[in-house]
């Protein structure tokens, strides 16, 4: 189910954030960054699980965490939409 | 004519650019408009910025410089078509201008040019700010129904990128770290923007296909974006 695939990206996000050593406003300017269009407030709510995202903007978000580990030379990555469903097709 | 065998030296000229805060605008556009150059079906049109504040119009980039000169006939004589798009916010498409009355003036300015066909589309720039994309045809053939349509879909698209790109000279950003992320941002905007017009697809499907090759690669959005603008470049003959 879609609702279970996003809760496990979003898990990995929250346990990979300590690990990034970012703010959650700092997450947000390297999403911003490469391109999301969710607001400060939006990703905020969506790490909360408050919120939730388009399948492309949530795999902006784990690409902007999975940027500061390569950055930082750590082997760790969030996954992305298709890594956890390779079947799924962005609508 | 391109020439071979200088990748991973122009990769770094690119980089260079990109950190080169003075010429980062006007090389972010000068690829856009590039890209927008090849949109047509026949030979590659000329392309340009204009953008006007306080009264000044001021072309910010261009395809090639003959473009510029295009333009800067306009602002010597104080109207033309990209003037009159800018400031009547409103698409100016001239098929022949050896036929078009309107323009008469202008069109003996530039008659040695051999440019006949001209098209100019308002660009949102932000408040106090107009703007317009201009783009200038020898042949009217190439400036088609399909051209017309892909130009105006295509200034859209570029709203945001000349913003930013507008906003760096401001001195609240000199220095600040937002700075990077914006100057990121304009990147990818752009890589969006050339991919816009090589795929014939609209900005949501191009930056989609982005982010997946980026994902898919495992690589920083930048690299990807930068690669994107290299291969456009190339296309172009520019390398």
């Amino acid at each position: 189910m879609e609702i279970d695939d996003d809760d496990l990206q979003l898990k990995q996000l929250r346990q990979a954030l300590p690990l990034a050593g970012l703010s959650v406003g700092e997450l947000w300017l390297r999403y911003f960054g490469i391109g999301g269009s969710a607001g400060q407030f939006e990703i905020e709510a969506y790490l909360y699980a408050a919120h939730s995202l388009p399948t492309l903007e949530r795999d902006l978000v784990a690409h902007a965490i999975n940027e500061r580990f390569m950055d930082l030379g750590l082997d760790v990555r969030v996954p992305y939409s298709a890594d956890i469903d390779p079947g799924q097709q962005e609508s | 004519m391109g020439r071979q065998g200088n990748d991973s030296r122009h990769q770094e000229e690119l980089q260079d650019l990109l950190l080169d805060s003075r010429g980062f605008t006007e090389f972010m556009l000068e690829l856009v408009l590039i890209a927008a150059s090849g949109m047509g079906g026949g030979e590659p049109v000329l392309c340009s910025i204009t953008v006007e504040r306080e009264g000044f119009p001021l072309t910010v980039a261009s395809s090639a410089a003959a473009a510029m000169a295009l333009d800067e006939r306009q602002y010597a004589v104080g109207d033309g078509p990209c003037l009159t798009a800018l400031r009547q916010q409103r698409k100016v498409h001239i098929q022949d201008l050896g036929a078009a009355q309107d323009w008469e003036g202008y069109a003996q300015e530039i008659s040695s040019s051999g440019v006949r066909s001209i098209l100019a589309v308002p660009v949102e720039a932000g408040s106090g700010t107009q703007a317009a994309l201009n783009c200038y045809a020898r042949d009217p053939a190439d400036m088609d129904e399909d051209f017309v349509a892909a130009v105006e879909a295509f200034a859209e698209s570029i709203s945001r990128i000349l913003r930013l790109a507008l906003r760096f000279h401001l001195p609240a950003f000199a220095g600040a770290d937002l700075d990077a992320e914006l100057r990121v941002r304009a990147l990818v905007d752009a890589a969006v923007a050339v991919i816009m017009a090589r795929d014939k697809c609209g900005r949501s499907e191009a930056f989609s296909r982005l982010g997946r090759s980026a994902f898919e690669g495992g690589v920083r959005l930048k690299e990807r974006a930068i690669q994107v603008l290299r291969e456009a470049r190339r296309a172009q003959g520019i390398e």
